[in-house]
C-alpha cells in the first residue's frame, strides 16, 4: 500500500505547503475582514466534536466520536483525589482494561502507541503518572475532550485506533479565579487571570510530596524499609494565554511539561534489581484562529513536543535513553456551504528520534551496541474531507495524502561492516501512503439511527514497550529504512436507540480492524533490543481484531450512569513468533465490562461507584520441565496461551459540597479505590523453587482531599 | 455506636482478608512427552539418555527428577544393515543418570542411522546422519594477555577451516585428566551457519579463568554437526535455563511425537594436547 516515490526537492516542497497555507489565510482574512461574526459562532465552527449537552447526540453525532462531560467525570470516584477526564476514557465502550498498573488506551485491539493524544494541539506521548492511575491533564484546565474511536475524519492522522483531543478553554474569564485540590500525596492550584479585556492568562500546577511526607511519615510508624526507601515523586505544570485580537481573530499559545521520577531499590520479583527512572513530556503551541465570515473558519498552529526517557536498572549498571521531538505546523479551512461542510488543509512536521541508547557498566557483563542512529524524518499530510448533511442521512468522506521522508544523517549498518552512510538531509527511505475515510449515518426516525466507517490509517511513529507496566520505558520507533509505516484498515457499525425522551441512550456496535506492519520485540527479553541495532531487531507482522460493544447510558434524574460491555478477540501473527502461526495478543479480553453510578442526593451531597471487570491478559507460561543436555529445560507451549486471573475492581466516592460563600466554594472528597481489596494480578512468574507465584501492587486505597474554586 | 462499630470492623476485614484470585493454572496442551537426548558419532558407539518432562505444578528435586527418567525402554538403531537393541546401565557422571548404550554398532561418517524408541505403549523414531568431521589445523598454546594471570596459566587456541556450503557448525569440548567430565568452550551460540573460512577459537578450561596450567594434559573433543542439531542446541543454550524468558516459538525437535528432544550425529576429532 506503500509507494516509495522520491521527492527530491523536497524542501522546496515545504516551503511552498507552508506559504501557500499562510498567504492563502492572510488574505483571505483581509478580504472578509468586514463580515461581522460572533464569539459563539467562532466557537461552535471551531468544534467539530459533538456535544453532550444536546440531547440527542449520541444519535445524530457524525463519527462513532464522545465529547467527554467534564461536570460528569467530577463526579466519578476521584482517584488520589483527582478527577481524571483520560481514566475515565477506560470505562467506555470499545476502551479495553489495561490490567493493573497498567497505563494507556487500548482500542478495539489496538496498541497503546496507536492513539493521538493531542492536549490544545500538542502531542502527548506520556499523559498519566502513578503507574497510570490518573492523567496529567489537570481537570480544571480541561473545557473539551473529544475520543474518537471509529469513522476518524481527514483532519486526523497519524494513528490507528483513536484520537483523544483535550483542549482548554478559549474564552476570556471575566474575573480572577482560584481553583485548588489538597489531598494527602499530591495538591495541585489553578488561576486564570483575565489582563485586560481581550487577554487572559492561565497556569496550572501540581505536585506529588511522597518523598517529602508520606515516606518519612510511614518510616516513623515502623514500615518496613524496603518499602519506605523506595522514592516515587511527579509534578505536572500548564501556562498559557488566550488573545482575543478583535472580533474574527483569536490568539492563543499553551506550554505543558510534565515529569515523574522512580527510585526502586527493592521491589521483590520485578527483577530489575536497584533501578531509577525519569520520564518526562514537554510542550509548546501557538494557535490562531480567524473567522473570515459566518460560513469560513481559518484556524492554524504551530506546535513542539518532546519526550524524553531516562532509566538504569541492573543495580544502576546499564542505562538506556529514549527520545522523541516533533515540530508541527498545522493549517486548515472550514468552509460551510449549502449542505457541505467542508475542511482541508494541510499538517507538516520534523521530528528527530532517539530510539535508545544503551550505557553499560563495565562489570555488568552487557556490552551495547555501538550501532546507535538517531531518526530524523519529515511528514507532509495534506487532507479533504466533506461532511454532507442531508435531511436524515449524513455522509462524511474525505482522504488524506502523506509523504514521509526517513533522512539522514543516518548509517545503515550492514554485515561485514558494509555500512552505507547517509549524511544530513538525505533521504534514506521514502514513504507515501493514502488514508481514504468514509462514514455514514442515517436517522431511523427521532430516537434511532444505523451508522457505518470504513476508513485507512497510517501511522508513522511506532513505540515499543519494555515493560509491561505503568512506566513508560517505550522506545520511540519511527517508520524507517528497516520498519514500515503501521496501516489499518477499520470497518465499523452500529444500532443507536434512545429511550423516554432521551433519557436512556443505548448501543449495539460492531468492529473488523486489521493491522499491518506490527512491532513486536524479539525473543519477549528486553535484552536484545538493547544490545543491538533496534531497528534492524525489531520483528514485524500483521494483527487483526473483532468484536462486540454494547452501551446502556442513563442520562437524567437522581441516578445517572451507563453500562458498557465488549466483547472482542485481538489476534497477532509473527512469521518469526509461536511459528507463524496466529496468537492472542497481550492485550485480549474477551469479555470488558464497566458500570459507572452517580447517586445526586441533594445539593450538598453526591456519591459515585465505579465497578470493572476484564478478562485477564495473555502471557506465557511454562507447561513442563525436563532435563536435557544437562541442563533444567522449560517447555513452552503456543505463545500468549496462558490467560491471568479477571481484573476486576470496585471504587466508590462520596462528596460533600460546604455551602457557598460569595465566590468562594469548596468540596470534600472521600474515595476508596478498590473496596473489596481484590488483589488484582500484576505479575505472574514461576520459579524453580517455589513454583508459579503471582504478586499484586494496589491494596485498597483510601483518599481523602479538599477542592475549592474562587 | 454498636452499628459504627460493626461497619468500621467489616473495613478492617476487607482490609486484612482481601479478595484473593486463584491462580488457576491450567496448562492447556501440557502431554507427557519421551525425552531424548541421543548421540551417535564416528567410530563410537551410540547413546541414549531417555526421561520424561513433568508438569510445571510438580515440584523439582532430586526425587522427582529420578522418578522421571526412563530404564524400561526398548531402544533400537540402526543404519539400514545393522540393527541393535541398546543395553541399559546406571551413568553417575550424567544428567539424568542412565544410559543406554550400543555394543557393536559404531558410527561413520556420511551415514544416516535411525532410532526407534520404545516405552508404555508409545514408539517415537528419529534419525540422523555424521556429517564428516572436521580437522583442527593447528594448536597454538601462548601466555594469556590478562595483567594479573600467573605465569603458570597458558592460553589454548584451535584454528580450523569452515566450508560453509556445508552448513554445519562445531563445538568444542576438552577434559583435563583430573577433570570428571567434559567442558564445553561456549562458542556454537555466537558461531553463525554463514561463518565461511579460517576461524580460530579459544578453547576454555573448566577453570573460573577458562584458562590451562602448564602441565596439564587434555583431551580435546572437535564435533562437527548438522543444521537440525545446531538449531536445537543454540536454542537450548539461549534463555531456556532464564526462567523468565518468554519464548517466542516452541523448540524444534527431531524426535517424532509424543517425543521431543535431539537424536544427532557427530563427526568427531579427539586429540591430546599435552600444556607446555
Amino acid at each position: 500500500m506503500f509507494s516509495e516515490k522520491i521527492f527530491y526537492n523536497k524542501k522546496h516542497l515545504y516551503i511552498l505547503v507552508f506559504v501557500l497555507f499562510y498567504f492563502w489565510g492572510l488574505s483571505a482574512a483581509t478580504i472578509e475582514s468586514d463580515t461581522a461574526i460572533s464569539q459563539s459562532k467562532t466557537v461552535q465552527l471551531n468544534s467539530v466534536t459533538i456535544s453532550s449537552k444536546l440531547k440527542d447526540a449520541n444519535i445524530k453525532s457524525g463519527s462513532t466520536g464522545i465529547s467527554i462531560d467534564i461536570d460528569d467525570i467530577k463526579l466519578l470516584p476521584k482517584i488520589i483525589g483527582d478527577a481524571d477526564p483520560f481514566k475515565a476514557l477506560q470505562y467506555i465502550s470499545g476502551v479495553s482494561q489495561t490490567g493493573e498498573a497498567k497505563s494507556g488506551l487500548f482500542v478495539r485491539g489496538g496498541n497503546n502507541d496507536q492513539n493521538l493524544i493531542l492536549f490544545n494541539g500538542i502531542q502527548i506521548q506520556n499523559p498519566t503518572h502513578i503507574l497510570g492511575l490518573f492523567s496529567s491533564f489537570n481537570p480544571e484546565l480541561t473545557e473539551q475532550i473529544t475520543f474518537i474511536k471509529a469513522g476518524m475524519p481527514a483532519e486526523y492522522g497519524g494513528c490507528l485506533s483513536s484520537v483523544l483531543d483535550i483542549s482548554t478553554s478559549l474564552n476570556i474569564p471575566e474575573k480572577f479565579t482560584l481553583d485548588g485540590s489538597i489531598g494527602l500525596i499530591s495538591s495541585r492550584f489553578t488561576i486564570k487571570v483575565p489582563i485586560a479585556k481581550k487577554i487572559s492568562f492561565y497556569a496550572a500546577a501540581r505536585s506529588s510530596y511522597i518523598n517529602l511526607i508520606i515516606m518519612p511519615f510511614l518510616e516513623k510508624i515502623g514500615i518496613d524499609k524496603d518499602i519506605t526507601s523506595n522514592k516515587y515523586g511527579f509534578y505536572d505544570i500548564n501556562a498559557g494565554f488566550n488573545y482575543k485580537v478583535n472580533s474574527k481573530n483569536t490568539v492563543s499559545g499553551h506550554f505543558y511539561f510534565n515529569t515523574d521520577y522512580l527510585k526502586m531499590v527493592n521491589i521483590r520479583n520485578l527483577y530489575l534489581g536497584n533501578s531509577k527512572m525519569q520520564w518526562s513530556n514537554l510542550g509548546f503551541s501557538l494557535q490562531h484562529t480567524s473567522a473570515f465570515s459566518d460560513s469560513f473558519l481559518f484556524h492554524q498552529q504551530f506546535s513542539l513536543s518532546n519526550f524524553n526517557m531516562d532509566l538504569k536498572w541492573a543495580d544502576l549498571l546499564i542505562g538506556t535513553t529514549s527520545k522523541y521531538n516533533s515540530t508541527v505546523y498545522k493549517a486548515d479551512f472550514t468552509n460551510l456551504y449549502r449542505l457541505h461542510n467542508f475542511k482541508y488543509g494541510v499538517e507538516c512536521s520534523y521530528n528527530m528520534s532517539f530510539p535508545n541508547f544503551l550505557e553499560a557498566a563495565a562489570v555488568s557483563n552487557v556490552q551495547g551496541s555501538s550501532e546507535y542512529n538517531s531518526i530524523y524524518s519529515a511528514l507532509t499530510s495534506l487532507f479533504f474531507r466533506d461532511e454532507i448533511n442531508f435531511k436524515k442521512l449524513q455522509i462524511n468522506v474525505g482522504i488524506r495524502a502523506n509523504v514521509y521522508f526517513h533522512l539522514g544523517d543516518y548509517t545503515d549498518y550492514r554485515e561485514g561492516n558494509n555500512n552505507v552512510y547517509y549524511k544530513k538531509g538525505k533521504i534514506v527511505k521514502p514513504y507515501f501512503g493514502v488514508e481514504p475515510r468514509l462514514f455514514i449515518r442515517y436517522l431511523l426516525n427521532n430516537v434511532s439511527s444505523v451508522k457505518f466507517s470504513a476508513s485507512r490509517n497510517i501511522q508513522f511513529l511506532n513505540q515499543i514497550p519494555t515493560i509491561n507496566f505503568g512506566i513508560p520505558a517505550d522506545f520511540q520507533m519511527p517508520a524507517s529504512l528497516y520498519v514500515k509505516p503501521q496501516a489499518s484498515w477499520h470497518f465499523s457499525g452500529g444500532y443507536f436507540h434512545n429511550f423516554k425522551n432521551n433519557m436512556w441512550e443505548t448501543s449495539v456496535e460492531a468492529y473488523y480492524k486489521n493491522m499491518e506492519n506490527q512491532l513486536e520485540m524479539p525473543n519477549g527479553d528486553f535484552m536484545e533490543i538493547f544490545t543491538k541495532n533496534v531497528e534492524q531487531t525489531v520483528l514485524s507482522g500483521r494483527g487483526y481484531a473483532y468484536g462486540l460493544e454494547l452501551s446502556v447510558k442513563k442520562t437524567e434524574g437522581k441516578i445517572t450512569g451507563w453500562l458498557s460491555y465488549n466483547l472482542s478477540w485481538t489476534w497477532r501473527q509473527f512469521r518469526e513468533i509461536n511459528n507463524g502461526k496466529p496468537f492472542l495478543a497481550n492485550n485480549d479480553r474477551r469479555h470488558n465490562a464497566s458500570l459507572i453510578l452517580v447517586y445526586k442526593l441533594n445539593e450538598h451531597w453526591d456519591f459515585s461507584a465505579v465497578f470493572i471487570y476484564a478478562t485477564g491478559s495473555k502471557m506465557n507460561l511454562p507447561l513442563s520441565w525436563y532435563v536435557l543436555g544437562e541442563k533444567l529445560m522449560l517447555e513452552y507451549g503456543d505463545y500468549n496461551a496462558f490467560e491471568l486471573p479477571a481484573y476486576h475492581r470496585l471504587d466508590l466516592s462520596v462528596n460533600y459540597k460546604f455551602k457557598s460563600f460569595r465566590r468562594f466554594s469548596s468540596e470534600l472528597n472521600l474515595s476508596v479505590y478498590n473496596v473489596y481489596n481484590r488483589k488484582n494480578p500484576f505479575q505472574v512468574y514461576y520459579n524453580t523453587t517455589d513454583g508459579f507465584g503471582m504478586s499484586y501492587l494496589l491494596p485498597i486505597i483510601p483518599y481523602l482531599s479538599y477542592t475549592f474554586h474562587f | 455506636m454498636e452499628k459504627h462499630y460493626n461497619i468500621f470492623i467489616f473495613f478492617v476485614m476487607i482490609l486484612f482478608v482481601g479478595c484473593n484470585p486463584d491462580l488457576d493454572y491450567e496448562p492447556h496442551g501440557y502431554e507427557q512427552k519421551i525425552i531424548v537426548e541421543g548421540y551417535i558419532a564416528n567410530n563410537e558407539y551410540a547413546k541414549v539418555y531417555l526421561s520424561l518432562n513433568n508438569p510445571t505444578w510438580r515440584k523439582i528435586d532430586s526425587v522427582s527428577i529420578l522418578k522421571s527418567v526412563i530404564r524400561t525402554a526398548k531402544v533400537t538403531v540402526s543404519d539400514g544393515e545393522t540393527t541393535e537393541v541398546l543395553t541399559s546401565s546406571w551413568e553417575h557422571t550424567h544428567f539424568p543418570p542412565y544410559i543406554y548404550k550400543s555394543t557393536e554398532l559404531k558410527g561413520e561418517e556420511g551415514k544416516t542411522y535411525f532410532l526407534k524408541v520404545e516405552y508404555s505403549g508409545h514408539t517415537v523414531t528419529s534419525q540422523t546422519t555424521i556429517p564428516y568431521s572436521t580437522p583442527i589445523e593447528s594448536l597454538d598454546i601462548s601466555i594469556p594477555q590478562q595483567d594479573n594471570a600467573a605465569d603458570t596459566l597458558r592460553t589454548l587456541s584451535a584454528t580450523f577451516n569452515i566450508d560453509n556450503s556445508r552448513h554445519c557448525s562445531y563445538r568444542f569440548f576438552c577434559k583435563r585428566i583430573k577433570d570428571t567430565g567434559y567442558y564445553e568452550t561456549p562458542f556454537l551460540f555466537n558461531s553463525e551457519l554463514n561463518l565461511n573460512g579460517h576461524q580460530t577459537v579459544t578453547v576454555m578450561s573448566k577453570n573460573s579463568n577458562g584458562l590451562f596450567a602448564l602441565g596439564d594434559t587434555v583431551m580435546l573433543r572437535f564435533v562437527t554437526i548438522d543444521s537440525t542439531s545446531t538449531q536445537f542446541f543454540k536454542d537450548i543454550a539461549t534463555g531456556l535455563t532464564q526462567i523468565q524468558s518468554e519464548r517466542l516459538n516452541t523448540l524444534k525437535s527431531n524426535i517424532s511425537e509424543p517425543g521431543f528432544g535431539i537424536w544427532c550425529g557427530e563427526g568427531v576429532r579427539n586429540y591430546w594436547v599435552v600444556i607446555f
